[in-house]
Protein backbone atom coordinates (compact mmCIF):
# COMPACT_ATOMS: atom_id res chain seq x y z
CA UNK A 1 0.00 0.00 0.00
CA UNK A 2 1.05 3.70 -0.82
CA UNK A 3 0.32 6.86 1.21
CA UNK A 4 0.00 9.62 -1.57
CA UNK A 5 0.70 13.15 -0.60
CA UNK A 6 -0.58 16.05 -2.72
CA UNK A 7 0.01 19.22 -1.59
CA UNK A 8 -2.72 21.71 -2.64
CA UNK A 9 -3.85 25.74 -2.41
CA UNK A 10 -7.25 25.29 -4.11
CA UNK A 11 -10.59 26.44 -2.86
CA UNK A 12 -12.22 23.36 -0.18
CA UNK A 13 -14.80 22.66 -2.33
CA UNK A 14 -12.41 21.43 -5.28
CA UNK A 15 -9.71 19.82 -2.68
CA UNK A 16 -12.82 17.92 -1.72
CA UNK A 17 -13.99 16.81 -5.10
CA UNK A 18 -10.20 16.00 -6.18
CA UNK A 19 -9.71 13.51 -3.05
CA UNK A 20 -13.22 12.12 -3.24
CA UNK A 21 -12.20 11.23 -6.99
CA UNK A 22 -8.57 9.92 -6.29
CA UNK A 23 -10.34 7.86 -3.18
CA UNK A 24 -12.63 5.76 -4.91
CA UNK A 25 -10.24 5.29 -8.00
CA UNK A 26 -7.40 3.85 -5.91
CA UNK A 27 -9.73 1.76 -3.38
CA UNK A 28 -7.25 -0.21 -1.19
CA UNK A 29 -4.37 1.03 -3.19
CA UNK A 30 -3.82 4.31 -2.08
CA UNK A 31 -3.86 6.13 1.39
CA UNK A 32 -4.16 9.78 0.60
CA UNK A 33 -2.84 12.95 2.56
CA UNK A 34 -3.93 16.49 1.78
CA UNK A 35 -0.95 18.93 2.50
CA UNK A 36 -2.51 22.19 2.57
CA UNK A 37 -1.25 25.76 1.35
CA UNK A 38 -3.84 27.96 0.64
CA UNK A 39 -5.28 29.96 3.48
CA UNK A 40 -6.28 28.53 6.94
CA UNK A 41 -9.92 29.59 6.54
CA UNK A 42 -10.16 27.53 3.49
CA UNK A 43 -8.45 24.90 5.34
CA UNK A 44 -11.30 24.93 8.20
CA UNK A 45 -13.85 23.83 5.55
CA UNK A 46 -12.26 21.04 3.61
CA UNK A 47 -14.33 17.99 4.49
CA UNK A 48 -11.59 15.24 3.78
CA UNK A 49 -10.58 14.13 6.94
CA UNK A 50 -6.85 13.41 6.40
CA UNK A 51 -5.42 16.97 5.77
CA UNK A 52 -2.20 18.96 7.54
CA UNK A 53 -2.29 22.94 6.97
CA UNK A 54 1.30 24.81 6.13
CA UNK A 55 1.93 28.13 7.01
CA UNK A 56 5.63 27.71 5.76
CA UNK A 57 6.27 30.33 3.18
CA UNK A 58 9.02 27.61 1.19
CA UNK A 59 6.23 25.86 0.24
CA UNK A 60 4.09 28.68 -1.35
CA UNK A 61 4.31 29.85 -4.65
CA UNK A 62 7.61 31.34 -6.28
CA UNK A 63 8.67 31.65 -2.87
CA UNK A 64 12.70 31.20 -3.15
CA UNK A 65 14.21 28.68 -2.72
CA UNK A 66 11.13 26.47 -2.56
CA UNK A 67 11.90 23.70 -0.11
CA UNK A 68 9.65 21.08 0.79
CA UNK A 69 11.66 20.06 3.68
CA UNK A 70 8.62 20.98 6.24
CA UNK A 71 5.71 18.58 3.50
CA UNK A 72 7.91 15.63 3.98
CA UNK A 73 8.38 15.41 7.64
CA UNK A 74 4.88 16.34 8.24
CA UNK A 75 3.99 13.05 5.60
CA UNK A 76 6.43 10.54 7.04
CA UNK A 77 5.12 11.37 10.83
CA UNK A 78 1.67 11.25 9.32
CA UNK A 79 2.43 7.80 7.59
CA UNK A 80 4.37 6.19 10.80
CA UNK A 81 0.92 7.43 12.78
CA UNK A 82 -1.98 6.43 10.58
CA UNK A 83 -0.33 4.02 7.73
CA UNK A 84 1.95 2.24 9.25
CA UNK A 85 1.48 -0.76 6.98
CA UNK A 86 2.31 1.88 3.80
CA UNK A 87 5.35 0.74 1.96
CA UNK A 88 6.11 3.81 -0.11
CA UNK A 89 4.94 7.62 0.07
CA UNK A 90 3.98 9.71 -3.03
CA UNK A 91 4.20 13.58 -3.37
CA UNK A 92 2.66 15.29 -5.94
CA UNK A 93 1.27 18.41 -6.81
CA UNK A 94 -2.13 19.51 -7.07
CA UNK A 95 -1.40 19.71 -11.33
CA UNK A 96 -0.75 15.99 -11.22
CA UNK A 97 -3.62 14.55 -12.53
CA UNK A 98 -4.32 11.13 -12.77
CA UNK A 99 -6.23 9.39 -15.11
CA UNK A 100 -6.24 5.18 -14.31
CA UNK A 101 -7.57 3.90 -11.17
CA UNK A 102 -4.16 1.03 -11.31
CA UNK A 103 -1.68 3.89 -11.34
CA UNK A 104 -1.16 3.73 -7.52
CA UNK A 105 -0.15 0.13 -7.64
CA UNK A 106 1.81 0.42 -10.92
CA UNK A 107 3.94 3.12 -9.26
CA UNK A 108 4.32 0.79 -5.77
CA UNK A 109 5.07 -1.91 -8.07
CA UNK A 110 7.51 0.00 -10.24
CA UNK A 111 9.48 1.17 -6.79
CA UNK A 112 9.61 -2.49 -4.95
CA UNK A 113 11.03 -4.00 -8.72
CA UNK A 114 13.25 -1.55 -9.88
CA UNK A 115 15.39 -2.37 -5.93
CA UNK A 116 15.67 1.08 -5.92
CA UNK A 117 14.64 3.39 -2.37
CA UNK A 118 13.81 6.30 -4.69
CA UNK A 119 11.95 6.66 -8.19
CA UNK A 120 12.07 10.61 -9.25
CA UNK A 121 10.83 11.90 -12.59
CA UNK A 122 14.25 12.82 -14.76
CA UNK A 123 16.40 11.93 -11.68
CA UNK A 124 20.09 11.93 -12.12
CA UNK A 125 23.24 13.05 -11.33
CA UNK A 126 23.83 16.48 -12.43
CA UNK A 127 27.62 16.97 -11.10
CA UNK A 128 29.56 18.21 -14.61
CA UNK A 129 26.59 19.01 -16.62
CA UNK A 130 25.62 22.62 -17.98
CA UNK A 131 22.25 21.80 -15.74
CA UNK A 132 21.41 25.42 -14.46
CA UNK A 133 20.45 24.11 -10.67
CA UNK A 134 24.05 22.56 -10.95
CA UNK A 135 25.78 25.88 -11.84
CA UNK A 136 23.95 27.34 -8.99
CA UNK A 137 24.94 25.52 -5.94
CA UNK A 138 28.10 23.68 -6.61
CA UNK A 139 29.50 26.40 -5.19
CA UNK A 140 27.04 26.87 -2.49
CA UNK A 141 28.81 26.32 0.91
CA UNK A 142 25.38 25.82 3.02
CA UNK A 143 24.60 22.70 0.85
CA UNK A 144 28.40 21.40 0.71
CA UNK A 145 28.69 21.74 4.09
CA UNK A 146 25.91 19.73 5.03
CA UNK A 147 26.43 16.80 2.30
CA UNK A 148 29.90 16.82 3.91
CA UNK A 149 29.27 16.48 7.06
CA UNK A 150 26.49 13.34 6.17
CA UNK A 151 28.14 11.83 3.07
CA UNK A 152 28.77 7.95 3.09
CA UNK A 153 30.02 8.67 -0.76
CA UNK A 154 33.29 9.39 -2.02
CA UNK A 155 32.78 12.26 -3.46
CA UNK A 156 30.49 14.71 -0.89
CA UNK A 157 30.02 16.89 -3.82
CA UNK A 158 28.14 15.37 -6.10
CA UNK A 159 24.58 16.63 -6.38
CA UNK A 160 21.62 14.82 -7.93
CA UNK A 161 18.30 15.89 -8.97
CA UNK A 162 14.79 14.95 -9.73
CA UNK A 163 11.28 16.97 -10.70
CA UNK A 164 9.61 18.21 -7.67
CA UNK A 165 6.56 16.74 -8.29
CA UNK A 166 5.75 13.28 -8.76
CA UNK A 167 8.78 11.70 -5.64
CA UNK A 168 8.23 8.03 -4.95
CA UNK A 169 10.03 7.03 -1.88
CA UNK A 170 10.81 3.74 0.28
CA UNK A 171 8.86 4.45 3.75
CA UNK A 172 12.23 4.04 5.31
CA UNK A 173 14.24 6.00 2.78
CA UNK A 174 11.71 9.04 3.86
CA UNK A 175 12.14 8.02 7.42
CA UNK A 176 15.90 8.08 7.12
CA UNK A 177 15.78 11.22 4.75
CA UNK A 178 14.11 13.09 7.15
CA UNK A 179 16.24 12.27 10.37
CA UNK A 180 19.58 13.32 8.77
CA UNK A 181 19.07 16.66 8.95
CA UNK A 182 16.48 19.98 9.39
CA UNK A 183 15.77 22.22 6.74
CA UNK A 184 18.64 24.54 5.08
CA UNK A 185 17.64 27.11 2.66
CA UNK A 186 18.46 25.15 -0.68
CA UNK A 187 15.74 24.37 -3.48
CA UNK A 188 13.81 21.39 -3.15
CA UNK A 189 14.77 19.84 -6.57
CA UNK A 190 18.78 19.96 -5.56
CA UNK A 191 18.06 19.32 -2.11
CA UNK A 192 16.48 15.93 -1.44
CA UNK A 193 17.67 13.54 -4.19
CA UNK A 194 21.44 15.12 -3.25
CA UNK A 195 20.59 14.25 0.62
CA UNK A 196 19.22 11.05 0.26
CA UNK A 197 21.80 9.91 -2.31
CA UNK A 198 24.54 10.99 0.55
CA UNK A 199 23.09 9.07 3.09
CA UNK A 200 23.72 5.97 1.31
CA UNK A 201 20.25 5.52 -0.76
CA UNK A 202 20.13 4.21 -4.11
CA UNK A 203 18.23 6.35 -6.63
CA UNK A 204 16.15 6.20 -10.13
CA UNK A 205 14.43 7.63 -12.77
CA UNK A 206 10.39 6.67 -13.60
CA UNK A 207 11.83 7.68 -17.36
CA UNK A 208 14.39 4.86 -17.20
CA UNK A 209 12.30 2.07 -16.62
CA UNK A 210 8.70 3.28 -17.30
CA UNK A 211 6.30 5.08 -19.74
CA UNK A 212 4.65 5.77 -16.39
CA UNK A 213 5.28 9.48 -16.27
CA UNK A 214 5.96 10.18 -20.15
CA UNK A 215 3.13 12.91 -19.46
CA UNK A 216 5.11 14.48 -16.52
CA UNK A 217 6.79 17.47 -17.34
CA UNK A 218 8.12 21.05 -15.71
CA UNK A 219 6.49 22.82 -18.26
CA UNK A 220 4.50 24.02 -20.32
CA UNK A 221 0.80 23.47 -19.13
CA UNK A 222 -1.62 20.82 -20.55
CA UNK A 223 -4.58 22.28 -21.78
CA UNK A 224 -8.08 20.52 -21.28
CA UNK A 225 -7.79 19.74 -24.53
CA UNK A 226 -4.76 17.89 -24.79
CA UNK A 227 -5.91 16.24 -21.19
CA UNK A 228 -9.12 14.74 -22.61
CA UNK A 229 -6.67 13.22 -25.28
CA UNK A 230 -4.23 11.89 -22.67
CA UNK A 231 -7.19 10.45 -21.16
CA UNK A 232 -8.84 8.34 -24.29
CA UNK A 233 -5.41 7.27 -25.20
CA UNK A 234 -5.17 5.56 -21.74
CA UNK A 235 -2.37 7.13 -20.44
CA UNK A 236 -1.87 6.98 -16.40
CA UNK A 237 -1.37 10.46 -15.34
CA UNK A 238 -0.13 14.35 -16.20
CA UNK A 239 1.51 17.17 -15.30
CA UNK A 240 1.31 19.96 -15.23
CA UNK A 241 -2.69 21.20 -15.86
CA UNK A 242 -3.21 24.68 -14.49
CA UNK A 243 -6.84 25.02 -15.35
CA UNK A 244 -8.66 25.31 -12.58
CA UNK A 245 -12.00 26.35 -14.19
CA UNK A 246 -11.80 22.92 -15.95
CA UNK A 247 -10.60 21.09 -13.47
CA UNK A 248 -14.05 19.93 -11.82
CA UNK A 249 -15.41 18.36 -15.19
CA UNK A 250 -12.38 17.00 -15.80
CA UNK A 251 -12.57 14.94 -12.28
CA UNK A 252 -15.94 13.97 -13.30
CA UNK A 253 -14.92 12.52 -16.61
CA UNK A 254 -11.91 10.59 -15.00
CA UNK A 255 -14.81 9.22 -12.06
CA UNK A 256 -17.20 8.68 -14.63
CA UNK A 257 -14.70 6.75 -16.91
CA UNK A 258 -13.20 4.80 -13.76
CA UNK A 259 -16.37 3.42 -13.23
CA UNK A 260 -17.23 2.67 -16.58
CA UNK A 261 -14.08 0.30 -17.13
CA UNK A 262 -12.24 0.11 -13.64
CA UNK A 263 -8.43 -0.87 -14.31
CA UNK B 1 26.48 40.28 -33.99
CA UNK B 2 23.00 42.51 -33.97
CA UNK B 3 23.07 44.86 -30.59
CA UNK B 4 20.69 44.01 -27.76
CA UNK B 5 18.79 46.98 -28.45
CA UNK B 6 18.49 45.21 -32.35
CA UNK B 7 18.05 41.85 -30.41
CA UNK B 8 14.83 42.70 -28.88
CA UNK B 9 13.27 44.82 -32.16
CA UNK B 10 14.21 41.32 -33.97
CA UNK B 11 12.66 38.78 -31.25
CA UNK B 12 9.46 40.97 -31.18
CA UNK B 13 8.96 40.99 -35.45
CA UNK B 14 9.63 37.23 -34.77
CA UNK B 15 7.42 36.62 -32.48
CA UNK B 16 4.22 35.27 -34.22
CA UNK B 17 6.54 32.93 -36.34
CA UNK B 18 7.56 31.16 -32.64
CA UNK B 19 6.33 28.07 -31.18
CA UNK B 20 4.35 28.36 -28.30
CA UNK B 21 7.14 26.79 -26.49
CA UNK B 22 9.78 29.33 -27.78
CA UNK B 23 7.37 31.95 -26.63
CA UNK B 24 6.81 30.81 -23.88
CA UNK B 25 10.20 30.35 -22.76
CA UNK B 26 11.72 33.74 -24.52
CA UNK B 27 8.76 36.07 -23.34
CA UNK B 28 7.38 34.28 -19.90
CA UNK B 29 10.54 36.45 -18.08
CA UNK B 30 11.75 40.23 -18.16
CA UNK B 31 14.41 40.85 -21.20
CA UNK B 32 16.86 41.72 -19.19
CA UNK B 33 20.47 42.54 -21.06
CA UNK B 34 21.59 39.21 -20.11
CA UNK B 35 18.65 37.15 -20.86
CA UNK B 36 19.14 39.09 -24.27
CA UNK B 37 22.24 38.52 -25.17
CA UNK B 38 21.88 34.41 -24.25
CA UNK B 39 18.97 34.61 -26.55
CA UNK B 40 21.31 36.35 -29.24
CA UNK B 41 23.96 33.45 -28.76
CA UNK B 42 21.58 30.85 -29.23
CA UNK B 43 19.69 32.33 -32.28
CA UNK B 44 23.43 32.94 -33.71
CA UNK B 45 24.31 29.21 -32.99
CA UNK B 46 21.36 27.94 -34.44
CA UNK B 47 21.80 29.59 -37.71
CA UNK B 48 25.54 29.14 -38.20
CA UNK B 49 26.16 26.43 -36.04
CA UNK B 50 27.21 22.93 -36.73
CA UNK B 51 25.42 20.22 -35.49
CA UNK B 52 26.06 17.90 -32.61
CA UNK B 53 24.85 14.91 -31.49
CA UNK B 54 24.42 12.34 -28.14
CA UNK B 55 27.45 10.39 -28.15
CA UNK B 56 25.31 7.86 -26.83
CA UNK B 57 22.03 8.02 -28.48
CA UNK B 58 22.81 10.04 -32.01
CA UNK B 59 19.95 12.51 -31.30
CA UNK B 60 21.17 15.61 -32.37
CA UNK B 61 22.00 18.03 -28.81
CA UNK B 62 21.76 21.04 -31.22
CA UNK B 63 24.08 23.49 -33.45
CA UNK B 64 26.95 24.86 -31.65
CA UNK B 65 29.83 27.14 -32.05
CA UNK B 66 33.04 27.47 -30.02
CA UNK B 67 34.86 30.32 -29.57
CA UNK B 68 38.13 30.98 -27.26
CA UNK B 69 37.62 33.80 -25.25
CA UNK B 70 39.36 34.86 -21.67
CA UNK B 71 41.16 31.58 -21.43
CA UNK B 72 37.91 29.44 -21.84
CA UNK B 73 35.60 27.81 -24.50
CA UNK B 74 32.63 29.17 -24.87
CA UNK B 75 29.93 26.65 -26.50
CA UNK B 76 27.43 28.43 -27.85
CA UNK B 77 23.84 26.27 -28.84
CA UNK B 78 24.09 23.80 -26.05
CA UNK B 79 21.02 25.84 -24.18
CA UNK B 80 18.42 23.14 -25.51
CA UNK B 81 19.18 20.19 -23.14
CA UNK B 82 20.95 18.95 -20.12
CA UNK B 83 24.38 18.36 -21.68
CA UNK B 84 27.03 16.06 -20.22
CA UNK B 85 30.63 16.23 -21.81
CA UNK B 86 33.52 14.84 -21.12
CA UNK B 87 37.02 14.10 -23.35
CA UNK B 88 36.84 11.54 -25.95
CA UNK B 89 40.46 11.80 -26.68
CA UNK B 90 43.36 14.07 -25.74
CA UNK B 91 41.63 16.79 -28.36
CA UNK B 92 38.02 15.72 -29.07
CA UNK B 93 35.11 16.71 -26.26
CA UNK B 94 32.09 13.83 -26.25
CA UNK B 95 28.83 15.04 -25.77
CA UNK B 96 25.76 13.17 -24.61
CA UNK B 97 22.53 13.62 -22.57
CA UNK B 98 22.59 13.89 -18.85
CA UNK B 99 18.52 13.46 -18.36
CA UNK B 100 17.06 9.85 -18.90
CA UNK B 101 13.95 11.69 -19.98
CA UNK B 102 15.70 12.95 -23.65
CA UNK B 103 17.96 9.86 -24.38
CA UNK B 104 16.78 6.57 -25.30
CA UNK B 105 19.75 5.12 -24.83
CA UNK B 106 19.73 6.17 -20.81
CA UNK B 107 16.10 4.17 -20.68
CA UNK B 108 15.47 0.55 -20.04
CA UNK B 109 12.24 -0.15 -20.42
Amino acid sequence: MLVNTILIHYPAELCDAMFETFSSMAAEDARFLLAYGGPHAEFAKIQYPDKIFFDDLHLRGQASPQNSWPWLKAASEWTRSHAAEATAVHFTECDHLVFRSDYWRRMEALLLSSGKDFLGKDCFCCSNTNFHFFLEYRDDPTLLALLGSISKRDDPTQLWTALGNGMLFRREALEALVAATDSIPCYTEILIPSVLFHTGRTLGSIDEISEQFDHVRFRPNFSSAEVLSLMREGTSCCHPFKDRERLPELLDKILERHRVQPS
Amino acid sequence: MAGLGMTRFLLHLAKPFLSEAERERIFSKPLTPDRLAAIRSAAYARVFGKPVVCSLCGKPLGKVICRVRYGRMDVLGLHEDVVRVDFYDRSTLRFRHARPESCKALQHR
